[in-house]
């Protein structure tokens, strides 16, 4: 059996729309691409506010950064008028801090512990 | 007294889960703790991902693993018939680099691997083959 990932899409309001992707399975080699296309679809269809919630994240490995790193990039122009949107993180799995505090870069990463202040921080 | 197990792989992304599950199990019946088996897992996905993705992008490669369990650490074998690269002389990423302003995404790989175990080695075999070898003390 190959890695799986499921992406479940919703939308919440905070101070702004936010849409949330809660991820569950495996981010690696094999199912990094399927989180860039989905976020990407998402961007595309006009969301520039978007929450990841990486509780369910089983393991992850470099590739899911590169994901990450890929999305980021969309956000960049994801606003009005390409302006800038936004891109956070919720509750990383310990799969996920792995990778973030082996690469030391949970601190460059906006990462919420708690659903009602992600979405109020936006 | 020491423990052997092996695993024979195509080079194949949909075989990462095997590969991770294999390393589960066998570091498991080791005694590895839960997170030094979560550092070698992903060190062994990373190094298993390279030889897929880098070394072989067009099929065709077998990847074996061998694992050895002492009382002091575990050990995985890492064989491969991809093209010839020796990982443990890659250039270590520019961390200081914030990842979301690097220009090119990814190329974090090596250097996980490299930091996540405790002895790294890499050689070419009699055979032709790569070989690298992580070691991961159980304490």
């Amino acid at each position: 059996m190959s890695s799986t990932l499921r992406i479940a899409v919703s939308e919440e309001k905070g101070n702004v729309p936010v849409t949330i992707l809660q991820l569950t399975g495996d981010l690696d080699g094999k199912t990094y691409s399927e989180l860039e296309t989905k976020a990407g679809e998402i961007i595309n269809a006009g969301a520039s506010n978007l929450l990841f919630d990486l509780s369910g994240v089983g393991f992850m490995g470099s590739a899911g950064m590169r994901a990450l790193h890929g999305i980021s990039n969309k956000i960049k122009t994801a606003g009005p008028n390409g302006s800038a949107g936004q891109m956070k993180l919720l509750n990383p799995s310990d799969a996920v801090s792995r990778v973030f505090k082996t690469l030391g870069f949970d601190q460059h990463f906006n990462i919420h512990r708690d659903l009602d202040e992600a979405l109020k921080s936006f | 007294m020491s423990q052997t197990r092996h695993l024979e792989i195509a080079a194949d992304l949909d075989n990462l889960k095997q590969v991770r599950d294999f390393i589960e199990e066998t570091t498991q019946s080791a005694g590895l703790n839960h997170e030094r088996t979560g550092e070698l897992l992903l060190a062994v996905d990373e190094a298993v991902t390279n030889i897929i993705m880098h070394g072989c992008p067009g099929g065709g490669c077998a990847i074996e693993l061998e694992f050895r369990g002492n009382p002091d650490a575990c050990t995985i074998r890492i064989r491969d018939n991809a093209t010839l690269f020796d990982p443990t002389v890659m250039p270590a990423p520019n961390l200081d680099i914030p990842p979301l302003e690097r220009d090119v995404p990814g190329g974090f790989g090596v250097y996980l691997f490299e930091h996540l175990v405790d002895q790294t080695s890499y050689r070419t075999t009699p055979d032709g083959r790569n070989e690298l070898t992580l070691l991961k003390r159980i304490n």
